[in-house]
């Protein structure tokens, strides 16, 4: 083989060995962009569920709904101001006490 | 090659030439002139706009605790040119949705059409049930608001999630936020993925709000609200909630309201936060400032002895005025304790247009500078307005209407040793107080009248034991045709409750009651004000 057929064949060979690591980049980052659009779906599936709990978790929470449970479903009555207690170092302390 | 080969060969080379020319002629056409065009086109199939908007920021309360948040609901839509199945979502949507059916038939042609937004957990099941092809659902952005007795100051949004009164409107643009614009380069086959996304609008997630209101206190607040409504068949009610010392509104309430959760059926007036956008004539309250201009001008100090003639009705200047118990000479600290009109009429007639500067001074008849929506200024006559009875009407609380907020806004100079702490309801809009306004010895002999008020005086219910409460009552006739009505009332008591460091201004109104005795606001608004009182006390273990 000659030097030039030699370069020749080089060039041809660097040529082809360029294009297919453009092809494999593409559809690397294609791949890539792919996984990623499945993450950010399951990101915002999460976000809706997250969402979902937690109105859930406030409607729950809603002092209307506790009141009522405490005070019909549990016979809990409210308390008084005489009746609150601190609890502190010294001992309890009544409300009129201090 | 004979003549006629050849020219049978050269009319083919002229008919290929002929195509070849046109088949050239079109490339040319379509490459270069129509470039643009097919250019667009191409453009239009790979690459699309999408624009994201943000989520709605949420309002939270002084605890983190959310007030509006977001949430997500189905509304449910057809494909006018794509339908399957028009005899079935025919009788479907006559039945059960007429006016979408109407919408239909009218516009047969259009690419999509809206039966019914925000579903209702009935619609969804019906609609679910039918398992009709051409019904499709969408989830769509709204809001929850955990807490409903806020539902008047933080308002509700519409349809399409944007504000319609409350905070909610008049925060909407910081709430929204600004939407993103991407340009996306899609997939040809499925389209549902992309290569390449560029930002081409820049967009801004909304704010959150956090206000000063705690929820848990307003929750509160309303339960014993709604006890003394029921108890007494008053039509309307409010309490107010003052930190003083910051200028904090922790709670701000009224009777009637709306469920923000449920707006199907919204009545207009009952979306008003009363404290706010309704200015009363509250009486006798109104005394406390009057006395306070007559002690600061020096025309009397609380020692000195007015004549309250021992009777029921009087004439000054010509003018009748009428009160509700006859006391005779007594000092001036206990004609405002035993809320004496004649005494106070006497004494502060004498300060006459002075009497306006000290209502403005204490920012009487201004907005707050709050920027609520739908905020009542209030209103003093002023004194080139003034008829003869002015004077006297102003020195105990009447031709001067002013909101719940402003009273507690004014209130807190007596707590804050003269100094005004304007109101905030938004976190760190905090403003710094004024310079004193009234002298140290004005706010202590006002002090003094109004707890001996709770002491001894017309509020004795508001005691509390192991607390120092000061207040003072006030009963008022409100306006009929013109004219003022005596079996139309209005009850107010403003109240400060202090232990140590912790103080806090709570004002409370019954107005309307439909109950057929005499009733005055040491037996309505009082104990309102007592039972708000002992579960703020409990609610912040001030024990």
């Amino acid at each position: 083989m000659t030097r030039t057929k030699k370069y020749l064949a080089f060039f041809i060979f660097i040529n082809i060995f360029f294009v297919f690591l453009l092809i494999y980049k593409q559809s690397y980052f294609t791949k890539t962009s792919y996984d990623q659009q499945i993450l950010e779906q399951q990101r915002n599936d999460l976000i809706e569920e997250e969402m979902v709990l937690t109105r859930e978790l406030y409607e729950l929470k809603n002092p209307k709904k506790i009141n009522e449970y405490a005070t019909k479903k549990l016979g809990m009555k409210k308390m008084g101001l005489k009746q609150a207690k601190k609890i502190s170092p010294e001992g309890i302390i009544n409300s009129e006490e201090n | 090659m004979n003549r006629g080969k050849k020219i049978r060969s050269s009319i083919l080379f002229l008919c290929f030439l002929i195509i070849y020319l046109f088949i050239l002629g079109k490339i040319f056409y379509i490459q270069i002139i129509q470039k643009p065009f097919f250019q667009e086109l191409g453009k239009q199939q790979y690459n699309c706009n999408v624009t994201t908007t943000p989520a709605r920021a949420p309002i939270f309360d002084c605890n983190g605790k959310p007030l509006a948040m977001n949430s997500e609901s189905l509304s449910a839509f057809i494909l006018p040119k794509q339908i399957e199945e028009p005899e079935k979502l025919f009788s479907f949507l006559k039945k059960h949705f007429p006016s979408a059916f109407e919408r239909w038939q009218q516009n047969k042609t259009k690419h999509f059409l809206y039966i019914k937004r925000r579903l209702s957990p009935y619609e969804l099941v019906l609609i679910k049930e039918q398992n009709i092809k051409d019904i499709k659902l969408i989830k769509e952005p709204c809001r929850f608001y955990p807490s409903e007795t806020v539902g008047t100051i933080i308002g509700i949004t519409d349809i399409d999630n944007n504000g319609l009164f409350g905070l909610e409107k008049t925060f909407n643009d910081k709430l929204n936020g600004k939407p993103t614009v991407h340009s996306l380069e899609r997939d040809a086959r499925s389209g549902h993925f992309y290569f390449n996304k560029k930002t081409t609008v820049q967009g801004k997630e909304g704010s959150p709000l956090y206000l000063t209101i705690d929820s848990d206190l307003q929750y509160l607040a309303y339960e014993e609200l709604m006890g003394i409504l029921d108890e007494f068949e008053a039509k309307e009610g409010g309490v107010v909630i003052v930190n003083p010392t910051t200028g904090a509104i922790l709670s701000s309430l009224s009777y009637p309201d709306f469920n923000p959760n449920d707006t199907k059926s919204i009545n207009q007036e009952y979306t008003k936060n009363f404290p706010f956008t309704q200015g009363y004539e509250f009486g006798s309250v109104i005394k406390v400032f009057s006395a306070m201009a007559a002690l600061e001008e020096g025309i009397i100090t609380s020692e000195d002895l007015v004549d309250c003639e021992g009777k029921k009705s009087a004439y000054i200047d010509g003018m009748k005025v009428n009160t509700v118990s006859a006391q005779g000479i007594i000092p001036f600290s206990e004609v405002i304790e035993k809320t004496n009109n004649i005494g106070t009429a006497k004494v502060v007639k004498n300060l006459g247009p002075k009497l306006y500067d000290h209502y403005k001074k204490v920012r009487f008849g201004e907005k707050t500078g709050l920027n609520f929506p739908g905020e009542q200024q209030g209103f003093i006559t002023p004194p080139n307005k003034w008829s003869k009875r002015s004077i006297i009407s102003l020195s105990f609380g009447y031709e001067i209407r002013v909101n719940m907020i402003q009273l507690a806004q004014a209130f807190g100079i007596i707590v804050n040793e003269g100094r005004l702490v304007p109101l905030h309801l938004i976190k760190g809009t905090q403003k710094p107080p004024t310079e004193p306004l009234y002298s140290p010895k004005t706010i202590e002999e006002i002090k003094k009248i109004l707890t001996n008020t709770v002491q001894h005086g017309t509020a004795h219910r508001a005691r509390i034991k192991g607390y120092n409460i000061m207040g003072k009552t006030g009963t008022a006739n409100l306006i009929e045709d013109g004219k003022y009505n005596p079996n139309k009332n209005i009850f107010t008591f403003c109240g400060i409750v202090e232990k140590g460091n912790y103080k806090r201004v709570i004002i409370t109104y019954v107005k309307e009651s439909q109950l057929k005795r005499l009733l005055y606001s040491a037996m309505v608004a009082v104990p309102l004000f007592e039972r708000v009182t002992e579960k703020m006390l409990i609610h912040d273990k001030i024990i």
